[in-house]
């Protein structure tokens, strides 16, 4: 596959559930505690989808999509959020941020795989 | 589809074929039911309902094969179920034989084949006689047809969203995809990142909501689904026939939902993970007791209320976690009809089974390995004990055969018998059989029990289906050791002329149990405190070696064995002088005896480790454990240990060796 | 699975493994597949089973499964070592089965693509070959690949 997720998420057992899914489907995982980890981590490399929390300190989930969708080289890289949270308020937010899609806590890792699978180019 | 990466669902393919099987078995429960005469109408639309899922989901998995051989088995049973045509023997029969084709095409695509199976194209094309005109039969076109508007927000690529896998998706609903370019603007007025598509998609079934949502919910903030009109739609189906049986329940209307216990799937193994974690919770509570127990009066009195509290606490859940892997041996005994019944068939004996108890509950993992022996017995009676219909009529019997398969709890076991009022037991025919075998000695004098027990032996195994040896015979020992394994036990008997009984014994899932832990020497046993009636250490005067029966002491007036724990376990010896040691009376149905040990350590709570699941049962041990040292300690099984060790001393309850033939063979009581 | 460059006279059994882990019995080498190997443990408490043959050693607490422990070198009817602290116990899966094994040493990890595998040949008083699926050289070092089926089903299997 050799396909590159970047995972972030400021809940160390929750980026270790993800980060664990993906590398047994096959994935190569990169991680961060928050958004500017995140934005650091795609200065150094290249990444084929993200799966990023809302809530996070430094820099949250919205802040980090905007942020990445102004980088050239990941204006259209998927970028699923990981929420407890479905209000159509926060989707209206988050479709104008830039993400590709939601997915709701607790991950459930077929659900994740699953969704990932059908983003990913 | 094209090239791409197109979605890989063979990982749902496990519990689609899950499903598929209680599918046809709802199909050949209501099937059957129908064969045998029984009013069809209450099953009728349950088969209907198993075979539009099956065909449902395995169109949604492109499992054509099996969508072509569904259809037309919910054909027939839509017809029925409007009353269009009769359920009536042949049909029955004939769909029987689709579900039987339909198994096996299941069974070639599970084992990884392309699902084509001989016959199954014929049946599929082939019709009953007498069917009713396909026109009297609900128009498809009228059925499940959908018609969807898909449409993209405008942000959609903007967020990275490429809408293309998502309709490949559902092209696995073989439907057909038409896109709206009417949105698109002029190339000079183009922003490329902005989406303008809207597609309509035409579906031959609508898809399940959930499927819907599956695909499309996870980026509903771009997505919007409409459902619309069908313009194809046909009326609803004509007004029910008039025919001459009774109207049909009204299945038009929505049906009253059955009631039915919710049920929830889960994995195995997060049940066994679950179970196992009641026993680290037990073995916790248990060491905390000990601990409070030894800060005895210091031990607040809040301290003690709640840990009085946690152990109620504990015992609760550790009841209802062993329950949760108890199922009723009804899923054991569900192929039992199908299967006497084809038996019948093809031996030409009439056969009916009875069976009784199936409610009876059972640890999961023991039920999962019952179907195997159970068949074996099954083909026992059908093949050696029921006589042919002629011959049981001139021995005054009925001229069906009758099987009947018990199931019941008795004290800590559960008790499975297959019995049959056929043949029964030749125990002279068997005695001969087993002397030109070399088994036997031509001079032993066996008694019943002990002839019986021939059937268990290796040797038999071997002989052919010889009508010689009547009631049993065949791979008896096969049986044995399977249900051995699965930590039971099983004895036959029988009566010549009248029938044989075979009698499978299980325990309850004994996953924890409170035990003593003894020593000798440097190791630890652990002695089950329901097998011990008393403990006491001996005076000499207490003790009587008899010659050729080991020794026996006195206990409250009764005399009994006296068993070296470390001779019959094959331990290092302890104590030698048993009055400087410690007798536990421990106690079997009706057989006693008292164990020797150098001493007592304490009581526990054990939770078992059976050693079947890496290693196989040995006697005498009902399992292992691990005690607070992280070292392994045995489980004594008390009926084991007793039976070991009358074999030591020769008592004369146990026949010792037979005499020799080309093999020997140990006969157990 | 790329299978080794295997010579002239191959085992009738198609699938070598791709890799094994090697280990030392009575100073002669043995390798078993390391896709069965679960873990490899020092010295364990063992308890005894009771009217087991002698190889059987008894079994062993392994995180809380209770596993049986096979002394090899009884087994293949070498002479016994006495248990200390330098003893291995290798713990593989056979089948459904978790199974320990206890060996002189382990060794290494051998690449099955790089060495040549032979028929087992008549190894005289040795080991019984029926516990063997091949033998293979790499260099100087000959190794013989142990069947853990037979090795281990002989006493657990039915």
């Amino acid at each position: 596959m050799g396909k590159t997720v970047l995972v972030l998420d400021d809940s160390a057992s929750v980026r270790r559930l993800v980060v664990a899914t993906l590398q047994g489907a096959g994935y190569s995982v990169v991680e961060g505690e928050h958004g500017a980890e995140g934005l650091a981590a795609l200065d150094r490399s290249a990444v084929d989808a993200i799966v990023t929390d809302l809530n996070m300190p430094v820099m949250n989930g919205l802040d980090f999509v905007r942020a990445a969708r102004r980088r050239p080289a990941n204006r259209f890289t998927p970028i699923l959020m990981l929420t407890t949270e479905t209000g159509e308020a926060k989707k209206q937010e988050g479709r104008a941020a830039g993400c590709t899609g939601w997915i709701n806590k607790p991950v459930s890792p077929p659900t994740l795989l699953q969704v990932l699978a059908r983003v990913v180019p | 589809m094209t090239e791409g990466s197109p979605l890989d669902l063979s990982r749902f393919l496990p519990l689609f074929f899950e499903e598929a099987e209680e599918h046809l078995e709802v199909l050949e429960r209501g099937l059957m039911a129908a064969e045998s005469g029984a009013d069809p109408r209450p099953f009728i639309d349950d088969c209907f309902r198993a075979a539009h899922s099956l065909k449902g989901s395995a169109g949604s998995l492109g499992l054509h094969v099996v969508v072509g051989h569904t259809h037309v088995l919910e054909t027939e049973l839509d017809a029925v179920r409007g009353g269009a045509r009769p359920l009536d023997l042949a049909l029955a029969g004939h769909l029987l034989v689709g579900v039987d084709l339909l198994r096996r095409v299941l069974d070639s695509l599970t084992a990884g084949g392309d699902g084509q199976v001989e016959g199954a194209a014929e049946w599929t094309q082939g019709a009953v006689s007498g069917a009713a005109s396909p026109v009297e039969a609900r128009p498809e076109a009228a059925r499940g047809g959908l018609r969807l508007c898909l449409s993209t927000h405008a942000d959609t690529f903007r967020c990275g969203l490429d809408p293309l896998p998502l309709l490949r998706d559902l092209d696995m609903l073989a439907g057909i995809v038409r896109a709206d370019l009417a949105a698109i603007p002029e190339l000079d007025q183009l922003d490329p990142t902005t989406c303008h598509l809207t597609w309509t998609l035409g579906l031959a079934e609508s898809p399940p909501p959930e499927m819907v949502d599956e695909l499309f919910g996870f980026a509903d903030h771009l997505f919007t689904v409409e459902h619309l009109p069908d313009v194809a739609a046909a009326p609803q189906a004509a007004a029910t026939p008039a025919v001459s049986v009774a109207p049909v329940p009204a299945h038009v209307a929505a049906p009253a939902p059955r009631p039915e216990r919710a049920t929830l799937r889960i994995a195995t193994e997060k049940v066994d993970r679950l179970v196992d974690l009641v026993g680290e919770l037990v073995i916790s509570q248990a060491i905390l007791g000990e601990v409070l127990h030894e800060l005895g009066q210091a031990a607040s009195e809040r301290v003690q209320s709640a840990f009085a509290t946690l152990e109620r606490n504990t015992r609760e859940v550790q009841e209802r976690a062993m329950g949760i892997r108890m199922l009723p041996v009804a899923m054991a005994f569900d192929r039992l009809p199908r299967l006497v019944r084809d038996l019948g068939e093809r031996l030409g004996k009439r056969m009916r089974v009875v069976i009784e108890g199936e409610e009876t509950e059972l640890d999961r993992s023991v039920l999962e390995h019952l179907t195997d022996p159970l068949t074996h017995l099954i083909r026992n009676c059908a093949d050696h004990g029921i006589e042919p219909a002629a011959d049981r009529e001139a021995a005054g019997k009925p001229p069906v055969g009758t099987v009947l398969v018990r199931a019941m709890h008795q004290g800590s076991t559960v008790i499975i018998e297959v019995s049959d009022d056929g043949r029964g037991l030749d125990y002279a025919r068997i005695r001969t059989r087993a002397v030109e075998r070399g088994i036997l000695g031509a001079e032993a004098a066996l008694s019943e029990a002990e002839t019986i027990e021939l059937l268990f032996a290796p040797g038999f195994s071997t002989a052919d289906t010889v009508s010689d040896v009547s009631g049993r015979g065949v791979g008896m020992d096969v049986v044995r050791h399977s249900i051995e394994a699965l930590g039971g036990r099983v004895s036959m008997s029988g009566k010549l002329g009248e029938g044989t009984s075979v009698r499978m014994t299980f325990p309850l899932t004994l996953a924890i149990v409170e035990g003593l832990c003894v020593r000798v020497a440097d190791t630890t046993y652990v002695v089950p405190m329901a097998a011990i009636t008393s403990s006491f250490r001996p005076n000499p005067r207490d003790l009587k070696p008899v010659l050729g029966r080991g020794e026996l002491v006195i206990s409250q007036g009764v005399q009994m064995p006296l068993v070296r724990l470390s001779d019959v376990l094959s331990g290092p010896p302890g104590v030698e002088d048993p009055c400087r040691g410690l007798l536990v009376v421990v106690q079997h149905e009706a057989d006693q005896a008292a164990l020797l040990v150098d001493g007592v350590i304490g009581s526990t709570q054990a939770v078992i480790k059976n050693l079947e699941r890496n290693f196989q049962r040995v006697e005498g041990v009902m399992g292992a454990t691990i005690l607070g040292d992280g070292r392994v300690a045995l489980v004594l099984d008390v009926a084991g240990v007793l039976r070991l060790a009358r074999r030591r001393t020769g008592s004369s309850r146990v026949r010792t060796s037979i005499a020799l033939g080309a093999a020997s063979c140990t006969v157990q009581p | 699975m790329h299978g080794p460059t295997l010579t002239s006279n191959q085992p009738a059994v198609a699938d070598i493994p791709r890799q094994c882990l090697t280990f030392v019995l009575a100073k002669e080498e043995y390798g078993v597949d390391i896709l069965r190997v679960q873990e490899i443990k020092g010295f364990t408490a063992v308890t005894p089973l009771p009217n087991t043959p002698p190889h059987i050693r008894g079994v062993m607490n392994l995180r809380g499964t209770v596993v049986p422990v096979i002394d090899l070198r009884s087994r293949f009817g070498m002479p016994e070592h006495p248990y200390d602290k330098f003893t291995v116990i290798i713990v593989l899966t056979v089948g459904t089965r978790v199974v320990g094994l206890v060996v002189d040493a382990v060794s290494d990890v051998l690449e099955m693509a790089d060495v040549g595998v032979d028929a087992t040949p008549d190894l005289g008083a040795g080991v019984d070959t029926s516990f063997l699926r091949g033998v293979c050289r790499s260099g100087e070092r000959l190794v013989m690949l142990l069947d853990i089926d037979q090795v281990v089903g002989l006493d657990t299997g039915r």
